[in-house]
């Protein structure tokens, strides 16, 4: 009932919202060297939601993330996150803290940018959001997952380039679990989109080709230092689409294929992500300083 | 996980994010950045779109959407954003090359983000509205100073600043200081 009332909530929100051009990038894994606006904070709640094969629970992993533009060339974000498996129960599963910089000025072919996260999680984390070292075991209960904590600091180098309207990323990952010696586990992630349509129309219209952008990814993990390579590692292929419903908000979904006996056979992630513009003027109005 | 690590590590994220946001805040007053310059071959490109006018409808749309928080809704620029008046000559003497090449870049540095994200036929249809901002016409002084009062800028920064970049013709002397001394007592 509570899921019905909540489709219905964004439904009704995708019509009361003034129809906008698609831009935002549809992945949810894959990073490219967009950052957000200096000044400007992103709100998004996303999800990923396990298909198990046999033997294994059915899990729902929500998230919240806050990003916020601290600069022209670094982005700040905060992700809060959860996880509930079916017949077991609900927990929440830790917290990530984000920033990315870009070291270059201007738009180049390829566009460095440099990434670098602290997470404080518990084993039952679940969101995914990405794939390192070798798949986890799934068959654990929540009540003794949440008992181990980690942490853990991950960077990645991210490549993006924008070629005839296509942007094409690459990720490489390395994470490094400071309370237990696991060595380094690596990481990769791919992918590229573009919009449906390139010009925009005068009118102010919500479904058109150009408020839609698809695209592909392809993610998965390379082991660690203590081993190596693909055995044991979980692979994915997704296909991204992207729905830009306002001038704020932007719907995400994504259908992730596992290509490995040890990927979940389907992975579905939804994202709803909405832009406050001006947020750091919005507060400081709010505390009566200078905007 | 208990709760409370919850709270220090949301308390904390907004403490370090607020003291930086005070800390890189952007410029009061805006000046042209001599070093932001397009290369000789980018601003040699023309505007695929030229021949076609129709396709600043939906520049017009992309600009409100992404360009008025900080240009305004006529392109003249909000000050304590830093924004530079889109209508000014040294804005509109720029080739749509150079344009687009300040698009698609920004500044970063001067609080422009890059627009890079916007597909290339879109990031062209911006310039040809940008052009539409120029043909708008001259507007009195009386009228200018009314937009800027509802776009929050105070009106004696505004008055000097229009006495600088528009030409003396534009606003004399005369009129500037009458205007500044009225725009005080009040």
């Amino acid at each position: 009932m509570r899921l019905v009332r909540f489709l219905s909530f964004l439904v009704m929100l995708c019509f009361l919202l003034p129809a906008a051009e698609g831009e935002e990038a549809p992945y949810f894994v894959t990073y490219d060297h967009q950052l957000e606006e200096p000044g400007n904070l992103e709100i998004a709640t996303s999800s990923t939601m396990g298909v198990p094969r046999a033997g294994e629970k059915f899990y729902f992993a929500p998230y919240v993330e806050f990003e916020y533009g601290v600069a022209g060339r670094w982005t700040s974000e905060l992700y809060l996150e959860g996880q509930s498996t079916w017949n077991d129960s609900t927990i929440f599963t830790g917290w990530r803290l984000e920033n990315r910089f870009r070291p270059l000025k201007r738009e180049h072919w390829i566009n460095p940018v440099l990434y670098l996260e602290y997470e404080n999680l518990n084993e039952g984390s679940r969101i995914q959001k990405e794939i390192v070292g070798n798949a986890p075991a799934l068959g654990e209960p929540n009540s003794e997952l949440r008992q181990t904590h980690a942490h853990e600091l991950e960077t990645k180098l991210i490549l993006s380039s924008n070629i005839h309207d296509w942007n094409i990323a690459e990720n490489f990952i390395v994470e490094k679990n400071l309370s237990a010696e696991e060595g380094f586990e690596f990481g990769y992630a791919l992918g590229l989109y573009r919009p449906l349509a390139t010009l925009a129309s005068g009118a102010n219209c919500r479904f058109c080709r150009e408020n839609f952008s698809a695209g592909m990814e392809l993610y998965g993990g390379l082991g660690s230092t203590n081993a190596f390579g693909f055995h044991e590692t979980a692979h994915y292929l997704a296909p991204v689409v992207s729905w830009q419903i306002s001038d704020n908000a932007s719907l995400r979904f994504s259908p992730a294929i596992g290509l490995t006996h040890d990927s979940n056979p389907v992975l579905l992630r939804f994202g709803y992500s909405y832009e406050v513009h001006g947020f750091s003027s919005k507060v400081a109005r709010l505390f009566g300083g200078k905007p | 996980m208990t709760r409370g690590m919850m709270r220090t590590a949301v308390l904390g994220w907004s403490f370090t994010v607020a003291l930086l946001s005070a800390v890189l805040g952007q410029n009061t007053s805006y000046e042209p950045d001599p070093h932001w310059q397009a290369p000789a071959d980018a601003a040699a490109q023309g505007n695929p779109l030229a021949r076609k006018p129709q396709a600043a409808a939906g520049g017009k749309k992309l600009f409100l959407r992404n360009c008025t928080e900080c240009h305004g809704e006529d392109g003249t620029g909000i000050v304590k954003k830093h924004a530079a008046d889109l209508q000014l000559p040294v804005v509109q003497s720029q080739s749509d090359g150079a344009l687009f090449w300040k698009i698609t870049n920004g500044n970063p540095d001067r609080g422009m983000p890059s627009f890079s994200r916007l597909p290339e036929l879109q990031r062209w249809q911006l310039v040809l509205h940008l052009r539409t901002l120029q043909s708008a016409g001259p507007r009195s002084l009386g009228e200018t100073l009314k937009n800027r009062f509802l776009t929050g800028r105070k009106p004696i920064q505004f008055v000097r600043r229009l006495s600088v970049e528009r030409s003396p013709t534009t606003v004399s002397r005369i009129s500037f200081l009458r205007t500044s001394r009225s725009l005080n007592k009040v």
